[in-house]
């Protein structure tokens, strides 16, 4: 269809769209304008300073990022001079590293779960990619059970089964955190069974490395995420 | 198409409008220090956490995890050897590892596993050309493999063999003495050599040369402690097994690099 031919078959929903379009376009030029005051307000501020008072500016504007970086950073070390046998997972480069005493056991390649919103407002579950410290509850087998909870089931577009406990829904072998969080392996059955698809705020690693490091993991072993 | 085009006219003036909120608050924060507005600023250093930060304090006091130490990694489930400073692998190798067989003890009241212990262990000591003394279960395992008893062998003390000789120690020798007074050495240690009589395997006592294999922890030995160690082979077929009775087994030229380069104290982490 030409565009000719749509405006004289849509002409109302044209002119709709029209003036969308132009109400954003006199939106981005006020703000514009505004952001052109600011700046140049920032630059007459700046040239009216002192060199310390510009660093002392920067540092705290800069802070915010910062801070962010530093507790990850303080947390990468914290894992590092772990002393005790620990799991460590970097969120960012979707590695899970088995450490001990600042030497480096193994480091396996991970996905991690998307960060999600799940449910209709207000009653919805926020499933965040964990950062912080977590210790290992329990660790399963293929023969373990698991709860699946209902939130899996509505972010997977499956009706929930009555019995929602499934021996292996986790894998071949997993790890299960505080809080909630899992490591997990392709199950073979159950809502998990997908390879596209990874549990929202969770980690899933291949059952061959869950396998090798298990009979190291015991209940209780601190887990870095950062 | 059109939709669209709409659709990204909208989310274009979404993030022109954010980034201009951003822009306002630098320029906020710029507006504060050049009035030198002190209660504000303190504020505006607390929410974004720059004044009483205990964090930074705490980044400074844990210093950065130092990489100078190299160590030594071994995965049982891998049966690979990785030899590591810091991050980096320095070295890297296949290896064999305990078979996790069992072998239950003279009486039955216990037994050995051959497993490779797990944790953290220490190189206490280095050999070069390491000479094998069997513990007792080699003795008791081949005697359950050919179906012969046990017996061990004590200095001093004579074990009567069918021919009217008998078996006993002199000097640092297993001797067979005959009636005639004569003695004989039984051949030093060696696999499949081990001496039988009576239907029994006999247990020579420490010391002798009968209780003393050459050659086959291969050509290096570094020691962890517990009879535990990391030697070479004079099977190299087995790398790559689990079929060793607990030690870590790597091929020659793979024990001669890293006698090279370990030094006693070295850590060793099993997993």
């Amino acid at each position: 269809m030409s565009l000719k031919e749509f405006l004289r078959r849509h002409a109302r929903f044209a002119w709709a769209l029209a003036g969308i379009v132009l109400a954003a376009l006199v939106f981005d030029g006020l703000v514009l304008q505004r952001r052109a005051r600011y700046l140049a307000e920032t630059a007459r501020l700046r040239a009216g300073m002192s060199d310390f008072e510009r660093v002392r500016t920067d540092a705290i504007l800069g802070s915010g990022e910062k801070r962010f970086e530093m507790m990850m950073e303080l947390l990468r070390r914290q894992a590092k001079g772990d002393r005790e046998m620990h799991l460590a997972i970097s969120v960012d480069s979707s590695r899970m590293y088995l450490e001990r005493d600042g030497a480096l056991l193994r480091s396996i390649p991970v996905e991690v779960g998307p960060e999600r919103r799940i449910g209709i407002a207000p009653d919805t579950v926020r499933l965040a990619v964990p950062r912080g410290t977590r210790s290992v509850q329990a660790i399963l087998g293929a023969k373990d059970a698991w709860e699946i909870p209902a939130w899996v089931y509505a972010d997977r577009g499956l009706s929930a089964p009555e019995h929602s406990q499934l021996a292996g829904a986790l894998g071949p072998r997993a790890i299960v955190l505080d809080g909630g969080t899992v490591i997990y392996s392709l199950p073979t059955a159950g809502p998990l069974n997908d390879s596209l698809y990874v549990l929202p705020g969770s980690i899933r690693a291949s059952a061959a490395d869950l396998e090798a490091i298990a009979p190291n993991l015991s209940t209780g072993m601190a887990v870095y995420f950062y | 198409m059109f939709v669209g085009i709409v659709a990204a006219v909208l989310a274009a003036s979404a993030w022109f409008a954010y980034s201009t909120m951003q822009v306002r608050f630098r320029r906020d924060v710029n507006r504060i220090v050049f009035n030198r507005n002190w209660e504000l600023l303190e504020r505006v250093k607390r929410e974004v956490g720059v004044v009483n930060d205990s964090l930074q304090e705490e980044l400074a006091s844990s210093p950065a995890p130092s990489a100078s130490r190299p160590y030594i990694v071994v995965s049982i489930a891998d049966r690979r050897l990785w030899y590591r400073q810091g991050d980096e692998t320095l070295y890297t190798t296949r290896v064999a590892v305990g078979s996790g067989k069992t072998l239950v003890k003279h009486g039955g009241r216990s037994e050995y596993k051959f497993d490779t212990p797990r944790g953290r262990l220490v190189v206490q000591s280095r050999e070069a050309d390491p000479v094998w003394v069997p513990p007792d279960w080699h003795y008791l395992e081949l005697a359950r493999k050919k179906g012969l008893g046990v017996v061990k062998l004590a200095r001093g003390q004579v074990i009567p063999v069918p021919d009217g000789a008998v078996v006993t120690v002199s000097g640092n020798d297993v001797v067979k003495r005959y009636p005639d007074g004569r003695e004989v050495a039984y051949g030093s240690g060696e696999e499949g050599k081990e001496i039988i009589a009576g239907g029994n395997v006999i247990v020579p006592p420490f010391g002798t040369n009968q209780r003393k294999y050459s050659g086959v922890l291969g050509t290096h030995r570094l020691n962890l402690g517990d009879g535990y160690a990391l030697h070479g082979t004079n099977v190299p077929s087995s790398i790559g097994h689990a079929v060793s009775h607990g030690c870590v087994r790597l091929r020659n030229e793979d024990i001669d690099y890293l006698y090279g380069m370990v030094a006693v104290g070295t850590p060793v982490y099993i997993y």
